[in-house]
């Protein structure tokens, strides 16, 4: 099947801590995530705060780590532990913020543009037709 | 007016490409969607160049010889 395109652009949003940050419901949604990545029992174990700029969590093995628009700290007695976290917390990072920025770049299109279709594939991936 | 397809990925990875018209108004409607996510306050790490993008159909043909 031809596949002709009169014109294409791919470009990469800025995936980081920040749009994590800025997201109200950031908290619930790192604790969902760490629960699942680290097979936490019992999440009443696992702490999540969030203050304006930071997250603040404290893992059930003694491991607390920071999530600041500078990056991701992480603080405890065993060292293995602290370098697990510090991978788990920014991969949860990484892929929250994703999602994120991808349903804000949804609701930027559909603000500004005229929609004429749009579709969730099973791969996560959104599809937009858009009037420009 | 151009319409635009987009596929936004779960990455952050953006797509969007035109499919009918000239690449001049490809090109227009293309930059404009760009300059709406900015505006939208989304942060880009790379933007690539506006291209046009052709994969010519390649006809095969299959011959059965029966001896």
């Amino acid at each position: 099947m031809p596949c002709n395109k009169v014109a294409i652009v791919s470009a990469s949003m800025k995936v980081d801590a920040k749009a994590l940050l800025e997201n109200q419901n950031a908290a619930v949604a790192v604790k969902a995530a760490l629960v699942q990545a680290y097979g936490v029992k019992n999440p009443d174990n696992l702490y999540v705060y969030q203050n304006p700029g930071m997250i603040r969590i404290a893992l059930p093995n003694g491991v607390r780590v920071d999530i600041t628009a500078s990056g991701i700290e992480a603080t405890g007695e065993d060292r293995r532990e602290v370098d697990k976290a510090k991978q788990v917390v920014g991969a949860v990072v990484i892929r929250l913020a994703g999602l994120i920025l991808q349903n804000k770049a949804r609701e930027a299109l559909r603000l500004r543009f005229k929609m004429a279709a749009e579709q969730r594939l099973s791969n996560g991936a959104i599809t937009m037709d858009v009037e420009v | 007016m151009a319409r635009v397809k987009i596929i936004i990925l779960p990455d952050g990875r953006i797509t969007a490409y035109v499919e009918e018209g000239t690449f001049d108004d490809g090109q227009k409607a293309l930059a404009k969607v760009l300059a709406g996510l900015a505006g939208e306050g989304i942060d880009f790490e790379d933007i690539g160049a506006i291209e046009m993008h052709r994969h010519e159909q390649t006809a095969v043909e299959n011959h059965v010889h029966n001896s």
